[in-house]
């Protein structure tokens, strides 16, 4: 499956959700190990258990078409808001707190069509972290 | 001084406070008491271009409301962007979800793909947040 198919796929959901929930095809940064299927999974991140079977409502009407596009059919594994912060929180880096003063501002790559893993990038000087002072 | 607050973050005193693919994504000034508002929003990297010069929409199937104090931008019922002026201070809420852009604000962050930027301070640059 081409990249174009992979992106195509992932706007389609993201639309029918309103692009709410990352997504993200299943690759080696987020699972390690072989299943039936794995070329066709789709990860869900930040979604919680009470919107899971609303997330597939809403994909129905896309589904087959999904299945036409990939020829397969797809495999949705859904990650609650809980364990995308315990075990993928390298998807979504959090920058608190820096000052940054008389420089290029913060750079972003162009995010990607599921909306994971954006790390931002400074220019080397300017960068001030305000640190709490110690009572 | 020009101070504005996107998603806990705050950009002082920058030509642009967010650029996407070397395109301000808007800018707004004061001209007798009235708020002129421009927005522009690019395709490929959006899936809707959306152009918006001193409040006349030029392109894209959206709806502006502004005042002295404020400017909405909707997409349909969506809120693609909101601007608030309190103060000194501009308060920007965005959501470009809508138009394939993974960036958006909630009350704790700016978010732009899965990075999310909270209460950080940018001071005096060229561009505030650069994307793309």
């Amino acid at each position: 499956m081409t990249s174009d198919i992979r992106n195509d796929v992932l706007q389609l959901i993201g639309k029918v959700t309103n692009y709410k929930y990352p997504l993200r095809w299943v690759d080696e940064k987020i699972t390690v190990g072989d299943f039936d299927g794995r070329e066709f999974t789709i990860d869900v991140f930040l979604i919680p258990t009470t919107e899971q079977i609303n997330f597939l409502a809403l994909i129905r009407p896309i589904r087959e078409q999904i299945r036409n596009i990939t020829g397969h059919r797809c495999i949705f594994i859904f990650h609650s808001s809980e364990a995308t912060k315990m075990h993928y929180s390298h998807l979504f880096p959090v920058t608190r707190g820096i000052y940054h003063e008389n420089r290029g501002g913060i750079k972003f790559p162009l995010p990607g069509s599921g909306g994971t893993e954006s790390k931002p990038v400074f220019s080397d000087m300017g960068i001030y972290l305000k640190l709490k002072v110690a009572a | 001084m020009n101070r504005i607050v996107i998603g806990t973050n705050v950009i002082e005193d920058c030509e642009n406070a967010i650029i996407i693919s070397g395109k301000p994504l808007f800018s707004y000034r004061l001209d007798n008491e009235t708020m002129l508002f421009s927005f522009n929003v690019s395709s490929p990297q959006a899936t809707t271009v959306i152009q918006i010069k001193d409040n006349v929409i030029q392109k894209g199937k959206v709806t502006l409301k502004a005042d002295s104090k404020s400017v909405t931008v909707k997409l349909g019922n969506l809120l693609l962007m909101e601007l608030l002026i309190k103060g000194d201070t501009a308060h920007v809420n965005l959501d470009l979800r809508p138009l394939g852009l993974h960036i958006y604000t909630d009350k704790n962050a700016l978010h732009v793909g899965g990075s999310q930027l909270s209460e950080n301070t940018i001071k005096q640059c060229t561009n505030g947040i650069e994307v793309g």
